[in-house]
């Protein structure tokens, strides 16, 4: 994965009835936002660009295969795009469900259209900075990925809390040799002090 | 005829042998005239010649010429009498011979002197060989002892006798002879006896015909007799049965007449001319009119006016034919009472003849109360039907608010998209346009859903209208759609174009296809994700003037345990089902005069179908 491309984020809007996916289309549009309608969600999986920033307005009923599949789908696909559901009629274990599956809100139609502009921009922004957390992290690990085997062994001995001297002892080198590891390592990892890069091993999972 | 003639000829000879005697006698007497004259003659002349000369002798001689004048003429008289003597004989001896009777004569000793061939044929031997033989040994050996009786009488007191004696006689074994005996003297002065026999065979034989006639006759009379007594005793018997059931039939018309007039139900008989012959007491309680006002007056009086006039033309021109087709069936009907007021009935009528005339009876039961509590019911069906209609409402509301949320969002979008348009530089009052009329569509489809599904949940009198049921079908799958949406459940509609019309309460049939759709719902609903939900909805026409509607699921069917008791009030598979839904929906049907059934195969489906009768212009409902 690169980094994000330059473009304006995009709202995909899934439902199956025309005239909700009309109204809105206009909404939307006047309000600056572009808009992309699926009737389905088939049609979105197989229509969905993936490098495209941007949220889901998805609707809860739908023939075929409903919101909340769409939504377990997406998240078996790793597809992290935020997702505003708008249902006809909201159910409190529908809603439950797709919390706890992320969900940024659960919009029952008919809607304060306000409050729909304002979460689809509070989610176009959770999706613009996941996307930018997740190129930050993709390049903390290949940054991790050009340390040597011995290199990432002393960083994780580092970064669990290990003195130069307990890491010597333990890869069975001098401290000098640790020293010089530390300093190759910070320099790749771009660190500018241990506590980055920490950080850095958390993105990497390493802790 | 045979004893008759032989009557005749003995009386003939007894006739001769008069005769003969009495000539005798003459003879006899004359000749002692003869004598006597001779005598004297002789007596003068001794004396004369003796005393007188010439002139004596003269006289003498004349005398004596003169005697033998007398002499001769004594002689020609005899001579005449004895030929007619012979003459008579002759005549004797040829009836003698050919008599049919038989003669014989008998000595004292009862020898046979003599007899005559019919005698002889009689006893059966040739002429000459009887004679010395004694008659005794041709009698008949029972008749021996009464034919020397007999005899023994004829000698003795020298009379006539008679008797029926049996004679043998070898070629026809017996023969039945009549014997009349005489005893008279004969010349030698010794008894002899005649005998006339005649054969009374056929007499006798037709005698013992007779009485054997009579006996069988008399047998007759007694079988006849008994005959008769036991006929007589089976009359009286017949006749004590008779009475016994003329008992029984009174006591049976009693009961009868007792129940004619304790009967409920009116009973009313006219003629064929439809004039009222008789009626029972409920006939007075049930029209208001007593006895005395009906019989006697046309049935007609107890029909209604405004049919009244029709009715006469009826009875006129179809009565007895009308009423002959009644027989057997009930039928509602509609009469007044004294007071006009109508009263339904439920009408029979049966038909019986006496002397060939044909009168009908008519038997009418007051339904007032039934009538009143079948509307009662239909009442109750209707606020059931409500409830239940509710009930189905209540479940079916998310569903429905989801249908209704659907245009009210697209509203919502629409409108705020034409305040941001307003509101931009260079408003596009085309574009706002247009989207204002989309607006207006879908206020209006919502407001579509929202009346239909008020429609359905007021509580309303039953009010029956022609309808198309393939619309009726559509407005009720657009109260479901949001459900099956919900339920991801694809329904199909087969329905069959150009069906005639129905005529039924439009809620209500409603009500029954969104109780069954929804019914296939949750069946559906219990299926694995990914199986295909399908419900269809079919009609078509039959023969038999009804539409059927089918409504099939593919859903895991009914469990067999469970079929019998799902139609029935209260019983419910869904932990939150109030049972009544299936019920009421046939008994809707019902009351629309069609039949609600299912068929049901595990892991297949079930299928509701219901038929509904079609509407044809003549049904006077």
């Amino acid at each position: 994965m690169t980094a994000s491309k330059p473009l304006t984020p995009l709202v995909y809007l899934v439902d199956d009835e025309y005239a909700v996916r009309d109204s809105l289309t206009l909404l939307l549009e006047s309000s600056g936002q572009p808009v992309k309608c699926f009737e389905s969600a088939e049609d979105f999986l197989a229509n969905y660009d993936a490098s495209q920033a941007g949220c889901l307005l998805l609707d809860v009923r739908m023939p075929g295969m409903s919101g909340l599949e769409l939504q377990e789908e997406m998240l078996r696909r790793h597809i992290t795009l935020p997702i505003i559901f708008i249902s006809g009629h909201a159910e409190i274990p529908d809603s439950a469900k797709a919390f706890r599956a992320g969900a940024v809100d659960f919009l029952e139609k008919p809607f304060n259209n306000e409050t729909l502009l304002q979460r689809i921009e509070e989610a176009i922004n959770k999706d613009l900075a996941s996307r930018e957390q997740y190129s930050e992290k993709q390049q903390i690990l290949e940054r991790f990925n050009h340390l040597t085997m011995r290199e990432k062994e002393v960083l994780t001995l580092i970064v669990t809390s290990h003195s130069n001297k307990e890491a010597a002892k333990i890869l069975d080198i001098s401290n000098r040799t640790i020293d010089v590891h530390r300093a190759h390592i910070m320099e790749k990892m771009q660190a500018d002090s241990l506590a980055e890069l920490m950080v850095m091993a958390m993105q990497c999972e390493l802790i | 005829m045979n004893n008759q003639h032989a009557k005749q000829f003995e009386f003939e000879l007894e006739n001769i042998f008069s005769k003969c005697e009495q000539a005798q006698f003459l003879l006899n007497q004359q000749h002692q005239n003869i004598r006597k004259q001779t005598e004297s003659l002789v007596n003068k002349t001794g004396n004369g010649i003796a005393l007188s000369t010439a002139e004596g002798i003269q006289n003498m001689i004349f005398e004596l010429q003169t005697y033998k004048k007398e002499l001769q003429l004594q002689n020609d008289e005899l001579i005449r009498a004895r030929k007619e003597l012979t003459a008579s004989l002759n005549r004797f001896a040829k009836l003698y011979n050919f008599s049919p009777v038989g003669f014989i004569t008998l000595n004292k000793e009862g020898l046979i002197q003599e007899m005559n061939p019919a005698a002889a044929q009689l006893l059966d031997c040739s002429l000459d060989k009887f004679i010395c033989t004694k008659l005794e040994d041709y009698i008949h050996p029972s008749d021996l002892e009464d034919y020397r009786f007999f005899f023994h009488h004829l000698v003795s007191k020298q009379s006539d006798a008679l008797m029926d004696i049996r004679l043998k006689n070898r070629t026809s074994g017996c023969i039945y002879a009549e014997c009349r005996g005489k005893s008279s003297f004969n010349g030698q002065n010794e008894i002899e006896i005649c005998l006339s026999i005649n054969n009374i065979t056929d007499r006798k034989l037709a005698e013992h015909a007779i009485a054997e006639l009579n006996e069988k006759l008399e047998e007759k009379v007694l079988q006849q007799t008994s005959d008769l007594s036991e006929s007589n005793l089976n009359l009286q018997r017949k006749i004590a049965e008779l009475n016994d059931s003329k008992h029984q039939l009174m006591e049976r018309e009693a009961k009868l007449n007792s129940i004619f007039n304790a009967s409920i139900e009116g009973i009313i008989t006219v003629d064929m001319s439809g004039i009222i012959v008789s009626i029972n007491t409920a006939v007075e309680s049930i029209f208001g009119y007593s006895e005395k006002e009906l019989i006697g007056h046309s049935i007609s009086k107890l029909i209604p006016l405004k049919k009244k006039k029709q009715h006469a033309e009826y009875l006129r021109k179809y009565f007895p034919t009308h009423l002959s087709d009644l027989i057997g069936v009930v039928k509602e009907v509609e009469w007044q009472r004294k007071d006009h007021s109508l009263v339904p009935l439920d009408l029979s009528i049966a038909e019986f003849s006496i002397d060939g005339i044909s009168y009908f009876t008519g038997i009418v039961r007051d339904v007032t109360l039934r009538k009143r509590q079948e509307q009662k019911d239909k009442e109750h069906l209707e606020e059931l039907a409500h409830v239940t209609r509710l009930g189905l409402m209540g479940e079916m509301a998310s569903g429905i608010a989801h249908e209704v949320n659907q245009p009210l969002t697209a509203i919502a979008g629409y409108t705020d998209a034409c305040l941001r348009f307003i509101q931009s530089e260079n408003p596009d009052l085309q574009k706002i346009g247009q989207i204002l009329k989309k607006t207006n569509e879908q206020a209006l489809k919502a407001g579509q859903i929202i009346h239909r599904m008020r429609e359905f949940i007021k509580g309303r009198k039953l009010h029956r209208t022609t309808a198309d049921i393939n619309a009726l079908i559509h407005d009720a799958a657009s109260l479901c759609a949001g459900d099956l949406k919900q339920n991801n459940i694809h329904l199909k509609l087969e329905l069959e174009e150009g069906l005639p019309p129905i005529y039924v309460d439009y809620v209500q049939i409603e009500q029954v296809i969104l109780n069954l759709v929804k019914n296939s719902m949750d069946a559906l609903t219990v299926l694995p994700v990914n199986t295909k939900r399908q419900l269809i909805i079919r009609t078509h026409l039959n023969d038999s003037n009804t539409i059927t509607t089918l409504i099939k699921d593919n859903g895991p069917g009914i469990e067999p345990s469970e079929q019998e008791k799902i139609l029935t009030p209260f019983y419910s598979t869904k932990p939150s089902g109030m049972g009544m839904g299936l019920s009421i929906s046939r008994s809707i049907i019902e009351s629309h005069d069609g039949i609600l059934h299912f068929n049901s195969k595990q892991r297949k489906g079930t299928s509701f179908y219901f038929t509904l009768p079609t509407w044809s212009k003549s049904d006077d409902r």
